[in-house]
């Protein structure tokens, strides 16, 4: 299966994104600034002549990051600080804290003074999504952000800068919701460390060059001809960021597939569109609140583990297997009442935790292979 | 023996009659909150740092689970209830109060016979925390009630007056979700009222604190972790006012006879993040020791809340629950910080890294820099839990604590 030229080109980037991203910003001229959580307006990022580029970082050793942040703190926000303070992200030029949890909220602080890039911005989300006050307070904060992007950009954002900026943002998540059914339907035609790649690369590459390569890819995965192997056991993901190659490869290397998932590093990044009509920072506005909220929002007109159980049940996964960040308090709270679901629909499940300072492969491996096993039986 | 005595006779010159009639004010108020389980009375949980001021008005009981999870913390009851919420799925590493809370909810273990009376509904400000938002989420699940969240958008630099208006409108929403529940209007006068009791609480709070200015300090932070309840738990009341006025006056008597929390005051130190609440006796004591005491700290203070005082109660109530210690970035916390040493005349600083908060203690480390940089005032960090006592290290602490004092030690002396 691997004859895929668009999955080899997007798994090259993936494996190096330093690379591209030193590149591009070479060969376009753009400013890149660096974003965490997906319910950043990356829309409004790009409108305004900037590449937005979420920041996820897994790296095996912490040593500066640990005269700033205790070793309870989870490994996305220990890890990323490192790879700052150690220089690896000399090419941003500002970044982007959306309200999201406690931990981000506090590294938001500890960056800026520490790190000091031309741009830092706080967009401070409400976490109520479902009132009108709160809407109102989101369209004002958004609308805040665009004065700030503005003026670090030295012009105006226009509305239809937006627009156009929607339109290839709405396409790009097309694309990745197409090869998500796909991966859901013909499980064996796109491997763990395929999705991997997928994914990773839709958070840092230019969405102009990503968009031709998902349509490539769509097209093959949908022409099919003969799946590389079997599916193997069919697992969905559920957690919050999975920026480690090691552990698709680990799925992989188990025989399972991956048919579905609830991560903030996949579905939950493309699930939801922004329409086109109307003020374009309402609608980005509007695709907040339609989101299905994530675990650090609170919207009770949508219950995430009833939409959860629908997810998984609709996939048809064999097993989920949660993978959390060790120290996230959202994610930690949500497990047992998801699980319960789960239990009470007899789905098994499997709860994985990853730890700053590198994955505990040996460990994991044993116990996600059992699971696995179990699952073929 | 004699020594013994004479030690005994010293400690309970120093015990504060506030401590006693607090306990009786404390064991009223939940005696009271459980005669009201099942009658028509209503009961509402609330975070700490939430706006009781509404419910006081409705005549509604408001119960802080989070003062219930100091009460576990301080009787040693939080590690058993934290093995229960641990053994449903509930991650070691989350806050130990929800932890603690949520054991002792599902097995009604608890310092008061039968745990918490039940609530009617949640109401949750995330001006403390993200995580009180999951915890009740969770409290939501398991008694089959309704859940308010007052959103306070996070202060990085200063308050927008947008997030201002939010609030303000959520306050709105809040009392039409009260009176619905209730089944009847909030009087406004009444709400006038009860604010004017909480400023006044609030500002004889201060006063009370700002008497550890005083060299020798009459009491010590210690003594304000115990004095807090009711300001946490009953400010909007008459009682809470009584109760600081005569707390404040003790305080004076005592600086007027020269009674001072330690004897022999050497250093004085500023505490910062929620108390260790199973070893406050043994740190007290330890600190003591060294004739350090413990003469401001960040968190009593926040119950200090200003903003209150306006004609608009709406506006007044915006400010106050929106601007409180744990919802400011790092910088202006840093100024709160100095603000403090330079009133309290402090010597060094006592920062609890306390696994179960991450708003208080993320940053606690530029910020202990910081204050190092500007002040040259040095600091020592250790590493535990407000409750969860598996995490804590007595021979550590002890080691930690004297290398510190040999510190200031050195300093004091460089500097005669």
């Amino acid at each position: 299966m691997e004859k895929i030229g668009a999955l080899e080109a997007l798994k090259e980037y993936a494996a190096d994104p330093s690379a591209y991203l030193k590149k591009r910003k070479t060969k376009s001229g753009k400013k890149i600034l660096g974003y965490f959580c997906t319910n950043t307006p990356e829309e409004m990022i790009h409108a305004a002549g900037f590449l937005p580029v979420r920041i996820l970082s897994s790296r095996d050793t912490i040593s500066l990051a640990s005269r700033h942040l205790q070793s309870y703190s989870c490994s996305l926000v220990q890890s990323s600080l490192e790879s700052g303070l150690r220089g690896e992200l000399a090419y941003l030029d500002g970044t982007v804290f959306p309200h999201t949890c406690d931990s981000i909220q506090r590294l938001s602080d500890i960056w800026a003074e520490n790190l000091r890039f031309p741009f830092h911005w706080d967009l401070v989300l409400p976490v109520k999504l479902h009132t009108e006050s709160a809407r109102a307070y989101l369209i004002h904060e958004l609308r805040r952000f665009r004065k700030g992007l503005e003026e670090f950009a030295g012009r105006p954002v226009s509305d239809g800068d937006l627009r156009k900026a929607i339109s290839l943002f709405n396409e790009n998540r097309s694309w990745l919701k197409e090869i998500s059914r796909y991966q859901a339907q013909y499980p064996g035609r796109i491997l763990p460390s395929g999705l991997y790649a997928l994914i990773k690369t839709a958070n840092f590459m230019a969405k102009e060059e990503h968009n031709p390569l998902l349509k490539e890819l769509a097209a093959q995965l949908q022409d099919g001809g003969r799946p590389s192997r079997s599916a193997g056991p069919r697992l969905f993901l559920a957690g919050s960021v999975c920026d480690q190659p090691k552990m698709y490869d680990l799925v992989e290397s188990c025989g399972a597939s991956l048919v579905g998932d609830d991560l903030c590093t996949g579905w939950r990044y493309f699930a939801e569109d922004v329409s086109l009509e109307g003020d374009p920072i309402v609608a980005l506005a509007d695709r907040l609140i339609r989101k299905v909220p994530c675990p650090c929002k609170f919207n009770p007109d949508i219950d995430p583990a009833d939409r959860f159980l629908q997810r998984v049940k609709a996939s048809g996964t064999q097993g989920v297997v949660f993978l959390l960040l060790k120290f996230c308090d959202p994610h930690a709270f949500d497990y047992p009442h998801l699980k319960e679901k789960l239990d009470q629909e007899r789905i098994p499940s499997l709860l994985l935790e990853i730890e700053s300072g590198g994955l505990p492969l040996g460990g994991m491996e044993t116990r996600l292979r059992a699971f696995v096993e179990t699952l073929s039986l | 023996m004699a020594q013994e005595g004479k030690e005994s006779k010293e400690k309970d010159k120093n015990r504060l009659l506030a401590s006693q009639r607090m306990k009786e004010l404390m064991t009223r108020y939940y005696m009271g909150a459980k005669m009201a389980e099942g009658t028509e009375k209503k009961i509402a949980w609330i975070t700490s740092g939430g706006p009781v001021e509404p419910l006081i008005a409705a005549d509604i009981i408001p119960i802080y689970p989070e003062n219930h999870g100091a009460m576990l913390g301080a009787s040693r009851m939080s590690v058993e209830l934290c093995e229960v919420a641990e053994s449903l799925g509930y991650s070691r590493d989350l806050c130990s109060y929800a932890r603690g809370d949520i054991g002792s909810v599902l097995t009604k273990k608890s310092p008061i016979p039968g745990g918490l009376p039940k609530p009617d509904f949640l109401l949750a400000c995330n001006n403390i925390c993200g995580t009180v938002m999951k915890w009740y989420q969770s409290l939501s699940r398991i008694f089959h009630v309704p859940l308010f969240l007052l959103d306070t958008p996070f202060i990085h630099h200063q308050v927008v007056p947008e997030s201002l208006a939010y609030v303000r409108r959520q306050f709105e929403e809040l009392i039409g979700f009260i009176e619905s529940i209730n089944g009847k209007k909030i009087d406004p006068d009444r709400l006038v009222e009860v604010l004017s009791h909480s400023a006044e609480s609030a500002l004889l709070w201060k006063e009370v604190l700002g008497l550890c200015a005083h060299r020798p300090s009459p009491m010590s932070c210690f003594d304000g972790f115990i004095n807090m309840a009711p300001i946490v738990t009953l400010r909007g009341t008459k009682e809470v006012t009584d109760f600081y006025r005569d707390m404040k006056a003790e305080l004076e008597e005592r600086i007027a006879r020269g009674i001072s929390a330690v004897p022999q005051e050497r250093f004085r130190l500023l505490w910062d993040n929620i108390p260790i609440w199973y070893k406050m006796r043994e740190l007290s004591e330890l600190f003591a020791s060294f004739g350090a005491c413990l003469v401001a700290d960040t968190y009593t203070s926040a119950w200090v809340f200003e903003g209150f005082e306006t004609l608009d109660p709406l506006e007044g109530l915006s400010r106050a629950y929106t601007k409180i210690y744990l919802n400011i970035s790092i910088d202006l916390m840093i100024e709160k910080v100095l603000k403090l040493m330079r009133k309290f005349s402090v010597d060094g600083l006592v920062i609890h890294s306390n696994r179960s908060c991450k708003p208080y203690s993320l940053g606690q480390y530029d910020i202990r820099r910081i204050v190092l940089e500007k002040t040259g005032t040095p600091s020592l960090v250790l590493e535990a839990d407000m409750t969860d006592a598996r995490v804590y290290s007595d021979a550590q602490v002890k080691t930690r604590v004297e290398a510190f004092m040999e510190t200031l030690e050195n300093r004091k002396a460089a500097r005669a």
